[in-house]
């Protein structure tokens, strides 16, 4: 089984119960794969059925940091369901062209 | 080159910057710096002489900054190495702006104050990702080209510097770690990013891996491959999307990308590319120039081709 390390994040819990991850405490600019381990790690840590990703205030995304934060956790196993919120268009097209390479590079290799 | 006085007693090497020591001049510096970085048998000492330089830019610093630590680093100079500094003052002080000295830790007299001078960084290293997103947000928040471009051009422009220097950090074992500078000129509406590192290069990092091994048979066909969307040395073939994003970036503003790798090379120009032979760089050199006039948007290179999707998350 997974174990991820404790960490500090920065979530709430909204009036609606879903459980939002601000990605903006990790900075204006998310790059690199250790940052996304750690992203990913909150995610799956969250023990929740949902989380919002709220890129309010994310400027760039790293194609790098989108494969292995979001990338591997699409393919994650009991992962929660994931909506991305405030992202910008190029930010949306990164997020998903990482999820859809992972996810064809997983069938290819199956 | 030659030996020039006073070598005599000992092995010097002796470089002339060019005349011209920026993005179009990249070609002449190297030349100019190969004797020194092909030596064999150690010379214990090396001279740049940048008195000829007329004009330079970040690449052109940022190169000669990489070579020259690579030599104290590799050819371990026994005698040292001198610097003239260029005669134009107005060189020399951008140059001084550009931290080209303090990259070198050599100190100037009569240099006077150095003021930062808008429009360019200076020479940075950085030796991991964290350092690499400080210093691109400090560029992105302080050059006030890069300053007024649209969000998502910066976007863009972050992820260009972020993926390069992680290349350097997964890939290429650089004793220099990689060295980045960007500069951005009003008049010319042109930006330039450089990444250099002094590692082991694209063919060996490639090699590594069996899969390629075959495939890689000179630098120039390595930096081909590693050109193409999910190639990467670490088995992993959904990795290996950072250069070919950096390249298409590149290709879709119509500016211009060159990638060094030992003996290999490509320049990009717009949609056109062409291999590059004749010259030498130890390590990897990407050197980025921008239209700041024109948008840098990594939605449109995703939505130029035929890639998987996936609706595995929900979008607002």
């Amino acid at each position: 089984m997974a174990t991820f390390p404790t960490m500090m994040h920065s979530s709430t819990t909204d009036s609606a119960g879903e459980y939002r991850l601000a990605l903006a405490e990790h900075g204006q600019d998310l790059s690199g794969r250790p940052l996304g381990k750690v992203i990913r790690a909150e995610v799956l840590g969250a023990g929740r059925d949902a989380v919002i990703l709220d890129f309010d205030g994310v400027e760039s995304l790293s194609p790098s940091l989108a494969d292995e934060a979001f990338g591997l956790l699409a393919l994650a196993k009991d992962r929660p369901r994931i909506r991305v919120i405030n992202a910008t268009p190029d930010i949306v097209a990164t997020v998903r062209f990482a999820v859809g390479n992972r996810s064809a590079a997983a069938a290819s290799s199956a | 080159m030659t030996e020039e006085n006073g070598f005599a007693e000992f092995k010097g090497i002796y470089v002339s910057a060019p005349k011209y020591a920026d993005f179009k001049g990249i070609r002449k510096t190297l030349k100019e710096l190969e004797p020194a970085l092909r030596s064999n048998g150690a010379p214990q000492r090396v001279v740049l002489d940048m008195t000829p330089i007329q004009r330079c830019s970040a690449t052109g610093i940022t190169i000669l900054a990489a070579a020259m630590q690579h030599l104290h680093r590799s050819k371990r100079l026994s005698k040292g190495s001198e610097i003239r500094p260029p005669d134009k003052l107005w060189i020399r002080r951008y140059i001084e702006d550009m931290e080209f000295f303090d990259a070198l830790g050599v100190r100037l007299d009569q240099g006077g104050p150095a003021q930062r001078r808008s429009g360019t960084w200076p020479v940075t290293r950085v030796s991991n990702e964290k350092e690499s997103a400080r210093l691109t947000r400090t560029v992105l928040e302080h050059v006030p080209q890069f300053q007024k471009m649209h969000l998502e051009s910066r976007g863009a422009l972050a992820s260009c510097v972020n993926e390069m220097a992680e290349n350097v950090f997964n890939h290429a074992t650089s004793p220099i770690d990689a060295l980045i500078a960007a500069q951005a000129s009003p008049r010319t509406k042109k930006g330039e990013l450089v990444i250099a590192d002094t590692g082991r290069g694209i063919r060996e990092a490639l090699a590594a891996d069996p899969a390629y091994r075959d495939a890689v048979p000179d630098d120039y066909a390595a930096i081909k491959l590693a050109l193409n969307l999910n190639v990467s040395r670490l088995e992993d073939r959904a990795r290996g999307i950072g250069l070919w994003l950096v390249s298409q970036l590149a290709r879709q503003n119509g500016g211009q990308m060159l990638i060094l790798s030992n003996e290999g090379g490509i320049d990009i120009v717009g949609t056109q590319e062409e291999r590059v032979d004749g010259y030498f760089w130890p390590g990897t050199l990407v050197a980025i120039e921008f239209d700041l006039t024109r948008p840098i948007r990594t939605k449109e290179v995703y939505d130029s081709g035929d890639f998987p999707d996936d609706d595995a998350f929900e979008y607002d």
